[in-house]
């Protein structure tokens, strides 16, 4: 039964909790500037918008705690209060406790426990300190017995008759439920006569319907017609406010939905009337009401621009996008062969027309890595206090897009270098005046767009990180040998398990535990994390991150016979082997690139590919990890858009290979994983010079 | 006026191209319905419909005569007063 009910309640808690995340934010910002018309503004209507679908929910406990908060917002929202860091801090208390009310009430469908129901006491008397004495309207969940009365608002869908429904039949059955006291049949969608289909349902009805079942049974009544109807559901203790709530919502219909409200007797003509004249104590000036309004239509208007979408589907889409993408480039390719003008022309268009199709597939799964960010300020806030160090969060680039499967993924190892910053960058204020910083901390988070994929950055003004004490560590744990590893390398020992150089271990951090976690998430979204560090002036984590695990933009190329896909992003230019000098490059390892050294890397070589070399080959110059490398190929065969196949399990440990894609013939051409392979040249030249053995730039390893 | 068949789904489309001319003049309608052994929803709204064309022209609807099945469906709609049945 439970299930029936869970569609709506789902959208409900979604909805829910990005409200509660908005209000937080509005929150944070208002402690920055006090009297922020738009942020007051927003932070009430989430909290009104969450009392009112409580309501609709029957969802007491949600209810009765939000219109406390709502009563105290709406008196800041009057500056009959004034917000300061106190009531802030009180309000995101309440923000806290709404979301955990949420979770217990709403998705789990249990009363809160006896602790959260302490907690909710605290907050009311402190809530009451900054309302004015007004009987308390709300009351606890009541399990009053017998007969109660319903109201159900129900408008059928015009396919009802056509499904073989009969609206008349839920009259009826609701009839078996209880009693049906009154029925107000509208016909108010009837069109015009002339338009009318007699085939189509037009139908609804207000029902006040007086029985002992609860809500779950009612809409159980409506079950084969949910998708098909618009179904309200008025628990029998709705109070007038919240129906004027409903009628403000329902726009034109209201007037209509109001009388018949009153026809049914579930409210009276009184209750009905603006508020302004009845039940609310704290009666608005008349602008604040006209301006309410508007934010209220703004706000519904924002809404309704959005629709959502189950994720699965998305995938679906795209995956099918991809696969036209391939099909389209087999018809093409065939018609060429023919040498139909007018059918390669035809299916040009079709090609054209699919790659927008899957790019406007995958740009519905682009995010702004914004949302994500934002979080960290609560986060920010809340430990610093705890940490007693004054610390400031600087946002920028939140408008950066991202896939959303990354976002969802990024948010925890973020979250954890966040932390680890705040506790171990960042010095105490008396630190910082003795290093003649300034005594409040920065952190700052940042994001753009780098050669097709996405840098995040974390950068702190702290005291950076202490090469000795990492060096002694690692040591002791016998990760470095005698010699001295390299500046990058040495920090990068940070991610190694278990590897933790804080003195005191703090609940936040320090125990070790995290640092590899967080490297091991990263590279399992094909993507990089870098330490670099200033002694005494801060560390940058760096992060690279693909934009999207699903598609790839590229350049197809060809060596030995098989098909190669080199990331157009990362692709700078195409320049021809010079004729006769292959063996040279090829002892010699770089080529002279305008003036510039540029390492060469024979594939055909490094992947150890068999077969004969070809006679003119090409260099494809790509630039990774602020790393110039010529790829020496033999053959450049064009642009090549594709969906990443991801390879199997079995290939799970091979480097510098991302995935493979299906080309229009059916060949199966491997994506390069270009910074991979650029790492792993480095780290092979290094453990080279190291061992200083032979020469350093070619590799024969296979990969 | 007399209905003969059922007002249903079935009939609904029928009905109502036979209805739909007369619905704009001005012409108060007597409808005898003791004849219609079904009705649902369908027929229902086609009630609905008329009655508020024909009212909005300046006429009426009245029913002088329905079966119980038509009386059974109104009273279960709390339609019965405006329809002014009278038996």
């Amino acid at each position: 039964m439970n299930i029936d009910l869970d569609q709506a309640l789902q959208t409900f808690i979604a909805e829910a909790g990005e409200l509660l995340q908005g209000m937080e934010q509005s929150l944070l910002q208002l402690e920055n500037v006090p009297a922020d018309a738009d942020h007051l503004a927003s932070i009430f209507r989430a909290a009104h918008t969450i009392k009112g679908s409580a309501g609709l929910f029957g969802l007491e406990p949600i209810v009765s705690f939000a219109h406390v908060v709502e009563d105290v917002l709406d008196r800041l929202r009057d500056g009959q209060v004034q917000a300061n860091r106190a009531l802030i801090a009180l309000l995101l208390d309440c923000n806290d406790h709404l979301s955990a009310l949420i979770d217990v009430v709403a998705v789990r469908r249990s009363a809160p426990t006896a602790q959260a129901l302490d907690h909710e006491t605290e907050l009311r008397t402190r809530l009451d300190g900054y309302r004015q004495s007004e009987p308390s309207v709300a009351s606890p969940a009541e399990p009053a017995p017998g007969q109660q009365a319903w109201h159900l608002s129900v408008r059928f869908g015009t396919d009802m008759f056509r499904n073989g429904m009969d609206p008349l039949s839920f009259l009826r059955y609701l009839g078996t439920l209880g009693e049906i006291v009154r029925v107000v049949t509208c016909g108010e969608q009837l069109p015009a006569a002339g338009q009318m289909n007699a085939e189509s349902c037009y139908l609804g009805f207000e029902i006040r319907l007086l029985c002992d079942k609860d809500e779950a049974t009612i809409a159980e009544a409506f079950e084969f017609v949910r998708d098909d109807c618009r179904l309200f559901i008025f628990a029998p203790n709705t109070s007038p406010h919240q129906y004027r709530q409903w009628l403000q919502k329902m726009g034109d219909e209201a007037p209509w939905l109001g009388d018949a409200l009153i026809r049914c007797g579930s409210a009276t003509a009184e209750d009905l009337r603006e508020p302004d004249a009845s039940a609310e104590v704290t009666a608005p000036a008349p602008p604040a009401t006209a301006t309410s309004a508007g934010d209220k239509t703004a706000g519904e208007a924002k809404t309704q621009r959005f629709i959502r979408v189950r994720a699965d589907q998305l995938e679906t889409l795209i995956d099918l996008a991809g696969e036209l993408i391939t099909a389209s480039a087999g018809a093409q390719s065939l018609a060429s062969e023919r040498a139909d003008e007018p059918l390669m022309e035809a299916t040009s268009v079709v090609a054209g027309l699919v790659e927008q199709l899957l790019d406007s597939a995958l740009a519905m799964r682009m995010v702004p890595i914004g949302d994500t960010f934002n979080r960290f300020q609560r986060v920010v806030r809340d430990v610093s206090g705890e940490l007693g160090k004054d610390i400031e969060l600087l946002i920028s680039g939140a408008e950066t897009e991202l896939d959303k499967a990354l976002v969802e993924q990024i948010g925890d190892p973020l979250m954890h270098l966040v932390r680890n910053a705040m506790d171990h960058g960042i010095e105490a204020p008396e630190i910082r005046i003795a290093a003649g910083k300034p005594a409040r901390g920065t952190l700052h988070l940042n994001a753009f767009h780098d050669s097709g994929s996405i840098v995040l950055e974390l950068l702190d003004d702290g005291a950076g990180l202490n090469r000795q004490r990492i060096l002694d560590k690692a040591r002791e744990r016998g990760l470095v040998g005698a010699m001295d590893p390299a500046e990058h390398e040495l920090l990068n020992l940070i991610f190694e398990p278990g590897f933790s150089t804080a003195e005191t271990v703090t609940n936040l951090s320090g125990r070790g535990v995290g640092m590899d976690v967080v490297k091991r998430n990263i590279t399992s979204l094909r993507g990089t994390i870098d330490l670099f560090s200033q002694p005494g002036q801060g560390t940058t984590v760096r992060i690279r991150l693909p934009l999207t695990l699903a598609m790839i933009n590229g350049l197809l190329v060809e060596v030995a016979g098989g098909g190669f896909v080199v990331p157009l992003d990362v692709v700078h230019e195409c320049i021809e082997l010079p004729h006769g000098q292959r063996d040279l490059l090829h002892e010699r390892g770089h080529i002279d690139l305008r003036g510039e050294v540029l390492p060469l890397v024979f594939l055909r070589e490094q992947l150890a590919l068999e077969g004969p070399v070809a006679r003119r080959e090409n260099i494809v110059v790509v630039k990774a990890q602020g790393q110039m490398v010529g790829l020496v190929v033999d053959r450049l065969m064009g642009e090549h858009q594709t969906v990443i196949k991801p390879l199997g399990p079995l290939f799970g440990t091979l480097r510098g290979i991302s995935g493979s894609s299906i080309l229009g013939n059916g060949n199966v051409a491997l994506i390069l994983d270009i910074p991979a392979l650029i790492k792993h040249l480095i780290e092979q030249d290094s453990q080279y010079r190291l061992r200083s053995l032979g020469h350093p730039s070619i590799t024969h390893n296979a990969i | 006026m007399k209905v003969r068949a059922e007002m249903t789904i079935y009939s609904a489309a029928e009905l109502a191209a036979l209805w739909m001319p007369w619905l704009t003049d001005a012409q108060s309608w007597q409808l005898d319905l003791a004849e219609v052994a079904e009705m649902d929803g369908a027929g229902l709204q086609l009630l609905l419909l008329a009655q508020r064309e024909l009212t909005a022209a300046g006429a009426t609807l009245q029913l002088v005569a329905h079966s119980p099945a038509v009386a059974q469906v109104l009273e279960l709609c709390h339609l019965s007063e405006t329809f002014h049945a009278s038996h």
